[in-house]
């Protein structure tokens, strides 16, 4: 359903400086490419799959990918419970890969070139488990049993056409991304469902440059 | 509350001449022994002297500026007296003045400091008491009602009413009556509502580490619950309380002695209706009850030297509550929740004075706590779930004290500890033992002076042994101030469920096992299929290691004016290997497998302050103030980038705040009693903000993951008619306050009291 996704904030920059260096370094006359980077936030992403399905998700078209096309370089992210997968390894035919930086999501302005872990069957690019991956379970503390995304952890990956770099952050795992500092999410009863992800994004639409901001 | 210290009992033999131009006199104990260190002041008069090592004292007669003199007559440890001198007959003659030992019946003296009756004065670590006076004045029922007024106490609710000392959690505290400690936790929390305040002497409250003294546990502090004894023939006492949520407390006692033989009997029944602070749940906040308390305290002299004494207590509780589970298509079905729980405690001793010096004592405590909760659908009373919860504990112990001089004390003890337990949660039946000694001396060159050592060492049938030190000292530079000082180790042995536990919550879902069963249970949950994801490879668990502090308190009182005291100490506690939950597994019902890990670093710091003021005789105010900093150390393993944007990694080291510690917290009371008989009271309690929800998931407080604080106000209003006979009404919190994460503060409650006294 496409009403599910916002496109809160799509813009594209013109690195001015890029140009401007390009210009002034007129050494060669080939034309340096042109940053083009796409920031969408998406709400309420349904991860429900209570026999092991996931939900595939485009970043580069900014759309849901339909389960039939799992096997294709469509997608570069699925998501079920808490765990998220990426296009390549065992996980897709693509050759994506992810890796995770303790850095604030707009202040990941380059990515990196190397690092990048694909999903194995002994482990996956963002481990599951709380504290290990993108999230942490509090347990028995409070609000208690609550799987909350790790602050200043941001994901970087590769598309499933190896081609783009993007920068991803969840920012929710609940519908509705609910205040979770509230007497009505602590209580298990009046908590909104869970494996709903609102999560933000960034995208080079630009072949082969790290530019993320 | 300190009054006047001292009563005083005094006897003045007349023995023979001396010098003519002074009054000479020897001041003595009971038996004899010459005190040195009296002090002795003309009354009304700039002129003091103190005695010398053999007790004799002199006063020049020409300073003396009456013919007839009062001489005040004091020494820590030692009931004043004031002497009636005629000075032209006391020339003639040597004043022999024998003080009386303060007797343990004086509020001022504690034992839980040093194990040996001491003055409050005289001790070097932070004690406070709070009075049989006190609790009765402020309507107190339960041991928790009490502690909720105390400076630098904070109760919190987990699985039971706990108290935070110093920042710790209610584990941390040893909970003892009349030095035996009460056992029986459930998460960590011995629920201070199952012990009543009824015939209680006093409660002394040592705060810092006291496993020197007393072993595992007593790593925050000590509370020791000393239950009242009477000397009188016949004594007999009954009190009636009725308030808001049906909270009925009937409560009687009987003494009965003779010269050698004292009997103390005392029954209690506490019931409440209970209370909900959140409407929508089906569960009760605090659930419906009813409990009794039995206790009878004998002690019988049969000679000089040989004494037998035995503790009882029996405690037997009922709660009923209401729950509820989801079943499989979704429906909720009621569940009726009955909980039974019951605990006893008998300790037989012998105490053995040889000769003057030296004091044995050899006891037994015997002791079991027992749970038994069963939960059966609404309507047809079928069993859901059941289960129990057994826990026994034996302790001999001998102790010998010796004073080798004024100067010198020492105290040796030994003994052992049996611990077993029978449940489901515990399969193998664990139980093990500790061997422990313990040793203290004392130094006391001067009465303004001591300095005072202890060990204790304790080996554990499954761990490594603990070594606690504990070295304390107090200065008194001058009349109107002293200084103490401490530093000290404290320890808290791993618990059973820490070890032991194998437990799935039937409800939620969730398993929680020990460090001794997990790699069994992880197992078992493996081959039923019941795990999805292991988070921490079992090969990667180290072996549990006891908690451990080092502390230091320092602090000193001041008397600027005769009704003045203030009280100030500084703390500061370093804690490692805190045991925590933290999850192993996660499960294929989408809830976790916990287990238990050494978490790093803990420390906790502030300053208590407390003033009291005697405004007049009936009129006392005390105002108290702790500020706490409790922080856990946080170590981040962080994926970074450099200047090129590439990965590298960085730790980052931390100290952050704890969730629910409130860094202010303090309180007012004001006592008034007219001659008449009416008394009043008003007594406020303050909580500052404190962590509650960790929003992020971090581990530690954010800034706006803080809660507001609350204040709560007490009043009561008491009439007693010939002595005998006490009306008291009160309401606590009675600007109806309620906080649903707070679950003991149940809104207003009103009360009405009638006391007899035979």
């Amino acid at each position: 359903m496409f009403n599910k996704y916002q496109t809160s904030l799509s813009l594209i920059i013109v690195s001015l400086a890029l140009l401007v260096s390009a210009c002034s370094d007129s050494t060669s006359g080939v034309e340096e490419p042109i940053s083009e980077v796409e920031v969408q936030k998406v709400e309420d992403l349904e991860a429900t799959g209570e026999n092991g399905e996931y939900t595939f998700f485009s970043l580069r078209s900014g759309q849901e990918v339909a389960h039939g096309d799992s096997a294709t370089t469509e997608w570069d992210v699925a998501f079920n419970g808490t765990t998220i997968r990426f296009n390549g390894g065992v996980s897709g035919p693509g050759d994506g890969g992810a890796l995770l930086l303790d850095v604030p999501f707009d202040e990941v302005s380059t990515a990196p070139t190397e690092g990048y872990y694909t999903d194995t069957d002994d482990s996956l690019a963002v481990p599951t488990g709380g504290g290990n991956g993108w999230y942490t379970y509090t347990g028995r503390s409070n609000p208690p049993h609550a799987v909350l995304p790790i602050e200043d952890r941001t994901i970087v990956l590769e598309t499933a056409d190896g081609e783009h770099y993007a920068k991803l952050k969840i920012i929710s795992y609940y519908k509705g991304n609910p205040d979770t500092s509230t007497d009505e999410f602590a209580n298990l009863e009046t908590r909104p469902d869970s494996k709903y992800y609102t999560f933000r994004y960034a995208v080079q639409m630009t072949e082969g440059l790290r530019e993320l901001n | 509350m300190y009054p006047q210290f001292f009563f005083s009992v005094l006897f003045v033999l007349i023995t023979f001449q001396a010098n003519a131009q002074f009054i000479d006199g020897t001041v003595a104990d009971q038996d004899g022994t010459p005190l040195e260190n009296t002090h002795i002041q003309v009354k009304g008069q700039d002129l003091t002297t103190v005695s010398d090592s053999e007790g004799k004292f002199r006063l020049p007669i020409s300073k003396l500026e009456k013919q007839n003199v009062v001489l005040i007559v004091s020494r820590i440890g030692y009931n004043t007296k004031s002497v009636d001198v005629d000075v032209e007959k006391a020339q003639d003659q040597s004043l022999t003045i024998a003080l009386v030992k303060a007797v343990y019946e004086s509020e001022n003296i504690v034992v839980t400091a040093t194990r040996t009756r001491r003055d409050i004065e005289e001790v070097g670590i932070p004690v406070s008491v709070v009075s049989d006076e006190e609790i009765s004045r402020s309507g107190s029922m339960r041991l928790s009602d009490v502690l909720s007024e105390q400076t630098g106490m904070q109760i919190v609710n987990d699985h039971g009413t706990g108290i935070q000392v110093q920042g710790f959690d209610p584990d941390y505290t040893r909970i003892m009556i009349d030095g035996n400690p009460v056992i029986g936790r459930t998460a960590g929390t011995l629920d201070l509502s199952r012990i009543s305040v009824r015939n209680v002497k006093q409660i002394e409250i040592v705060k810092g580490p006291s496993s020197a003294l007393w072993g595992s546990d007593a790593l925050a502090g000590v509370i020791n619950v000393i239950t009242q004894q009477s000397n009188d023939p016949f004594a007999a006492g009954l009190t009636t309380r009725y308030g808001t949520n049906s909270t009925l407390d009937l409560n009687g006692n009987v003494s009965y002695n003779t010269d050698s033989w004292n009997n103390n009997f005392s029954l209690n029944r506490n019931s409440s209706g209970g209370y909900s602070l959140n409407p929508e749940s089906v569960s009760q906040t605090v659930p419906e009850y009813e409990n009794y308390t039995f206790r009878y305290r004998t002690s019988l002299d049969l000679n000089d030297q040989l004494a037998l004494e035995a503790n009882v207590r029996y405690f037997n509780e009922m709660q009923q509550n209401q729950s509820s589970i989801t079943e499989e298509n979704g429906s909720a079905r009621r569940l009726n929740s009955d909980q039974f729980r019951e605990d006893f405690m008998a300790t037989p001793s012998i105490s053995y004075t040889p000769f003057d010096r030296l004091n044995i004592d050899l006891s037994w405590m015997s002791s079991f706590y027992k749970t038994d909760s069963e939960l059966t659908f609404a309507g047809t009373g079928e069993r859901y779930e059941q289960s129990v919860f057994n826990q026994y504990y034996n302790k001999p112990e001998l102790q010998a004290g010796y004073r080798w001089d004024n100067k010198h004390h020492s105290i040796l003890g030994a003994g052992f500890i049996f611990e077993e337990l029978e449940a489901e949660r515990y399969p193998s039946q664990p139980g093990f033992t500790t061997t422990f000694l313990f040793t203290q001396h004392s130094w006391t060159p001067g009465s303004n002076f001591e300095l005072t050592g202890g060990l204790r060492f304790d080996g554990h049938s499954e761990y490594s042994s603990q070594i606690s030190p504990k070295i304390s000292s107090r200065y008194r530079p001058a009349e109107w101030i002293q200084f103490r000082a401490s530093a000290g180790r404290g320890f808290k042995a791993p618990e059973f469920r820490q070890l032991f536990l194998d437990f799935t919550n039937a409800t939620a879902g969730y398993s929680v096992y020990g460090s001794s069963t997990v790699v069994e249970g992880i197992q078992r949950q493996k081959e039923e299929g019941n795990i999805s994801q292991i988070l921490i490879p079992i090969e990667d668990l180290e072996e549990i290691k006891a908690e451990s502090s080092w502390a230091v308190n320092f602090g000193f009182d001041v008397d600027p004016v005769e009704q003045v005291r203030v009280r100030f100490n500084l703390f500061h506690n370093d804690v490692s290997d805190l045991i925590e939950t933290a999850p192993i597994a996660q499960k294929t019902n989408g809830q976790s497998v916990y287990t238990y890990f050494n978490l790093d670093e803990v420390y906790t710091q502030g300053a208590e302050v407390e003033l009291r003021y005697q405004f007049r005789d009936n009129l006392t105010g005390s105002i108290g103030y702790q500020l706490l900093d409790a922080r856990q150390r946080i170590e981040r393993e962080r994926t970074v980038q450099d200047d090129q944007g590439e990965v590298v990694q960085r730790t980052d080291v931390s100290y952050e705040p704890m969730f629910n510690r409130s860094r202010h917290s303090g309180n007012v009371k004001l006592f008034y009693d007219h001659k008449s008989g009416w008394g009043f009271n008003i007594r406020g309690t303050l909580r500052g903000q404190y962590g509650l929800y960790d929003s992020n998931g971090n581990g530690f407080v954010d800034s706006n993951e803080y809660e507001p604080g609350y204040t709560t106000w007490d009043l009561a209003v008491s009439r007693e008619i010939v002595n005998k006979i006490t009306f008291q009404a009160g309401a606590d919190n009675i600007l109806d306050y309620t906080d649903s994460n707070q679950s003991s503060l149940s809104g207003r409650l009103w009360y009405g009291q009638v006391a007899v006294d035979f």
